[in-house]
């Protein structure tokens, strides 16, 4: 790549520290409460599992509000800050998968997810909890550039088991185990 | 007079690849589906073994005593489960040699872009009520069973933070453990006993996908605003000789060590766990132009 003629010195990068340095940010995760170092009293452990839940879940609507948001952009190459701020590990490589196949393809879509509800599953240690969620992704229909629909002709009623996971201040989904569904009839999170 | 002229490859992107960071509760064959209605297998891509440096995986001469006193179903119960142990095991040496080998620059070893965990066996720990099973191997399930954070490698400064997207050959990078350092303490239950776990990072090694290690004693120390522009990390850094650009980006992983320090029925113990992710790193030259 070096560049021929009179006057042209190669110094590495040194000489453009100050180009290299700059000074914007990644915007934060959305804080949550920090769990106690030592034992807390029962009463502690109750309140940390409960603000802990409520922290991982709203992790996952986020995430998904993103997701939608995207989907309707067109997809996207690469993570946005507000989906890397709430998802992570397998999760979001299955979701960014997605989203860059709809890039590629040059679809959009329309509509959002619909959350059924979300419930708690698994245990609760530090840093982690599981969630069971029944989201409907029928409504959502994907566009190509001409207009016309290319929606999968699949079910898209999932039952998602979901491993939320602690990472700095921030809650992000990490994984999920998805059962495709017709109905949300008898199922935890639709009672 | 002088002009400056930066010759780059611009547009390249920084993807952070994380590992899975799965649950132990899932089962073996995890699949995720999307809503555009693809879906992936987790287990059969993504899930690779986890080290477990901890004697005693195989069934001991006390607990082969010991099966002789329970019923048949225990009995078969734990057949079982020293059978997904020794699966495990195997998958623990496999995940070894990976980690050993595991270079993004090369990819050796068929580990793909980031060797992961793989999932914790599953057994029935009510049908075991603390019969039989001790508690190292309790612990190694607990441990195999922790989740530990994502640890991503800590570049700074990040290539974002300047006009061209990318680091620059020969500036010295500083590079640390970009994620919490410590978990715990935490407490599991595993056939009836209690084990007490706590996590820390003991050591640093970080592939820089041009064929160079750097081990780094700690998790290093992060790169700030207020670091003097070409100062040297004190501990854990690199300057890369060549570029990666116009070509590609250098994929660098960061394999960080955790020794988890359990305790169960009295005993301790100390069991060490390394955890891979990768990011990647468009490294350029820049330019000056002198007359």
């Amino acid at each position: 790549m070096a560049l021929g003629g009179r006057g042209f010195v190669s110094v590495g990068a040194v000489v453009a520290c100050c180009a290299l340095v700059g000074c914007t940010s990644e915007p934060p995760p959305a804080p949550t409460p920090t769990p106690t170092a030592t034992t807390p009293a029962e009463s502690q452990i109750e309140r940390q599992t409960r603000l802990d839940y409520e922290a991982a879940e709203a992790a996952y609507r986020a995430s998904t509000a993103e997701q939608d948001r995207l989907y309707r952009a067109g997809g996207t190459t690469k993570a946005s800050p507000a989906l890397r701020a709430t998802a992570t590990g397998s999760y979001l490589r299955v979701t960014l998968k997605s989203l860059r196949k709809v890039h590629r393809s040059g679809w959009h879509a329309e509509g959002d997810t619909k959350i059924i509800d979300v419930v708690r599953n698994g245990g609760w240690r530090t840093g982690q909890v599981g969630l069971t969620s029944c989201e409907d992704n029928n409504a959502i229909r994907f566009l190509d550039r001409k207009g016309a629909d290319v929606t999968p002709k699949v079910e898209r009623r999932y039952v998602q088991k979901m491993t939320v996971v602690k990472v700095g201040d921030g809650w992000k989904v990490s994984s999920a185990n998805s059962t495709r569904v017709h109905s949300f009839d008898g199922q935890p999170c639709a009672l | 007079m002088r002009a400056l002229t930066a010759v780059a490859t611009l547009g390249v992107t920084l993807v952070v690849l994380g590992p899975a960071a799965d649950s132990p509760a899932l089962a073996d064959d995890q699949v995720t589906c999307t809503k555009a209605g693809d879906c992936t297998n987790i287990a059969t891509r993504e899930r690779k073994g986890r080290q477990v440096n901890e004697p005693g995986w195989s069934t001991s001469p006390d607990s082969r005593q010991a099966t002789d006193e329970v019923d048949q179903t225990v009995s078969e119960a734990r057949r079982k489960f020293s059978a997904a142990l020794a699966a495990y095991d195997r998958s623990l040496a496999s995940f070894n040699r990976c980690v050993r080998t595991f270079d993004p620059s090369l990819n050796k070893a068929g580990c793909g872009n980031a060797p992961t965990p793989p999932t914790a066996p599953q057994f029935r720990s009510d049908t075991f009520s603390g019969r039989g099973i001790t508690a190292g191997q309790a612990a190694a399930i607990a441990v195999a069973r922790l989740l530990l954070p994502t640890i991503a490698p800590g570049i700074g400064p990040s290539p974002k933070l300047n006009p061209w997207n990318m680091a620059a050959v020969g500036y010295p990078l500083w590079l640390w453990a970009d994620g919490p350092t410590r978990v715990g303490p935490i407490s599991d239950s595993v056939g009836g006993l209690s084990v007490s776990l706590e996590a820390e990072v003991s050591s640093l090694t970080f592939r820089m996908g041009d064929g160079h290690m750097v081990n780094c004693p700690g998790t290093g120390h992060p790169w700030t605003t207020a670091v003097e522009p070409g100062a040297k990390s004190p501990n854990c850094g690199y300057s890369y000789a060549k570029p990666s650009l116009p070509d590609d980006s250098y994929t660098v992983a960061a394999i960080t060590n955790w020794a988890v320090t359990w305790t169960s029925n009295g005993q301790s113990g100390v069991i060490n766990v390394p955890v891979v992710d990768t990011t990647e790193l468009p490294v350029g030259e820049l330019q000056v132009l002198v007359r």
